[in-house]
């Protein structure tokens, strides 16, 4: 009796001792197990790759910079994006691998649908929260900047990031200078957050795209004409979408302490002249 | 089956889409068991990074053997005998043997009906005894303890994951519980345990 006593209690205890375990953390063994299987996917014959041809690719040298990994990688995905997103699972994992997005869940955004009217420009744009101008500023957490020759923006919204902090957006409507973009009466949007769009971990893809490098006001930039989404990989390794509102084009830069980004119908000599005014 | 999100998928469709090449099957797998991995390593090696570590080895050595992997047989044990196998080597081949920890914090509610503080502290200290007692079991002590304290394995569940009979795995547990005793400091004449 006293020996099954004595089991129980040491039954009970063991139980108790089980889920209080200081037991390690398992939040990045999918990533880490994707890794190693892109890079040996021949480890059996059934996960042989097919022969891939993507013209921009070549695996990257071991220590590029980031922006010319970042740029590659953009590049890389979009046209991965735009024709071959049927490639197998296997294919797609290689990709990443080497463009190394790492881990990363690539999705495909889907296209905006078409927006019905609103009593606001921005209502129907996902923008997050309509505020002032003095609000908007301080949520920004620096100087809001803004184009010159163009007015007031008509509309300000603020918006929280998953990755901290705010964006803010400033919505113009059609006015001389800038044509239409779509059929929301938006022409130009521009969005401004803190931070560098290539900090570790937050790296932009845009699906459908071409994607060109640029420098404006003495910072790097990307020129993406034609696409139609952008996803974020956030500092938690989730992907983000963020899906471009207006049916145009988009010049996204670096100034400052600032990431800026104009969504509009401009072409690309027309956006670079706008985002010069900036200040 | 198209569309079906993964996440409703059973282990057997999934393991067979796996077979078949797909990563995505495989990925809803690893997130399904990663915590289930890690911590029978961590009950094996005692250390947090040999535990990750050995947890990643074994899902990518599962990868590679799914085509081996018998069409309708559980995943879960077939799994974990590879996690263990991992997890075992790692722990021979490293020189400092780690010890098993509690966790830190304390004065967790155990669901029942709040014990007095004095039956609390002997349950608390209780329990670092068994843990203690389980630093000084063989890794295969340790492993078919915690299968069946820690982890709720079924008997079958059992036997598969150690590669035994189903009648072997009450015998390797009783006989890994009478060491875990041995082992346990005896209670002071006189103290009624809770």
């Amino acid at each position: 009796m006293a020996r099954e006593l004595e089991l129980r209690l040491l039954e009970g205890a063991l139980r108790a001792a089980g889920s209080e375990l200081d037991y390690p953390p398992d939040a990045g063994v999918w990533e880490a197990v994707a890794v190693r299987i892109a890079e040996a996917p021949t480890g059996r014959a059934r996960f042989r790759l097919p022969a891939l041809r993507l013209p921009v690719l070549r695996p990257p040298a071991v220590l590029r910079p980031a922006w010319h990994a970042a740029v590659a990688a953009v590049v890389a995905v979009a046209l991965l994006l735009s024709g071959l997103l049927a490639a197998s699972p296997a294919v797609r994992e290689t990709v990443e691998r080497w463009l190394g997005l790492r881990g990363v869940k690539v999705v495909q955004t889907p296209r905006p649908p078409s927006l019905p009217p609103t009593q606001t420009l921005g209502g129907a744009l996902d923008l997050g929260r309509r505020v002032g101008l003095g609000e908007a500023g301080r949520h920004l957490g620096a100087t809001l900047l803004f184009p010159a020759g163009l007015g007031a923006p008509d509309e300000l919204y603020v918006r929280d990031l998953s990755v901290g902090g705010s964006e803010v957006f400033l919505v113009y409507r059609e006015r001389p200078g800038i044509p239409r973009a779509g059929t929301t009466g938006v022409a130009l949007l521009v969005s401004e957050f803190t931070g560098s769009m290539y900090r570790p971990g937050f790296e932009k893809y845009s699906f459908g795209a071409k994607i060109e490098r640029v420098t404006v006001n003495g910072g790097r930039g990307l020129w993406i004409e034609g696409g139609h989404g952008l996803a974020y990989l956030d500092a938690n390794g989730e992907v983000v979408q963020d899906q471009f509102r207006l049916a145009g084009n988009v010049l996204l830069w670096e100034q400052g302490p600032l990431t800026l980004r104009i969504e509009s119908a401009l072409s690309k000599a027309g956006a670079l002249a706008l985002a010069k005014t900036f200040g | 089956m198209e569309g079906r999100p993964l996440e409703q998928e059973d282990d057997a469709e999934l393991a067979e889409r796996a077979r078949r090449g797909e990563v995505a099957a495989y990925e809803e797998l690893v997130r399904r068991y990663r915590q289930l991995a890690v911590r029978t390593a961590y009950v094996i090696t005692g250390q947090s990074a040999d535990a990750q570590d050995a947890a990643q080895e074994a899902f990518v050595k599962a990868y590679y053997a799914i085509g081996r992997f018998r069409a309708g047989a559980p995943f879960r044990p077939w799994l974990l005998r590879i996690v263990a196998n991992e997890a075992i080597n790692r722990r021979r081949s490293s020189r400092r043997k780690a010890a098993l920890a509690l966790r830190v914090a304390e004065s967790r509610p155990s669901g029942d009906a709040a014990p007095s503080p004095e039956a609390a502290a002997l349950a608390h200290e209780l329990r670092g005894e068994v843990v203690t007692a389980m630093n000084r079991l063989r890794e295969e002590d340790r492993l078919v303890i915690a299968y069946r304290y820690f982890f709720d394995l079924s008997e079958s569940e059992m036997a598969d994951a150690l590669g035994c009979a189903r009648g072997t795995v009450k015998s390797r547990l009783s006989r890994a519980l009478k060491r875990l005793q041995r082992e346990m400091p005896a209670p002071p004449p006189g103290e009624v345990r809770p």
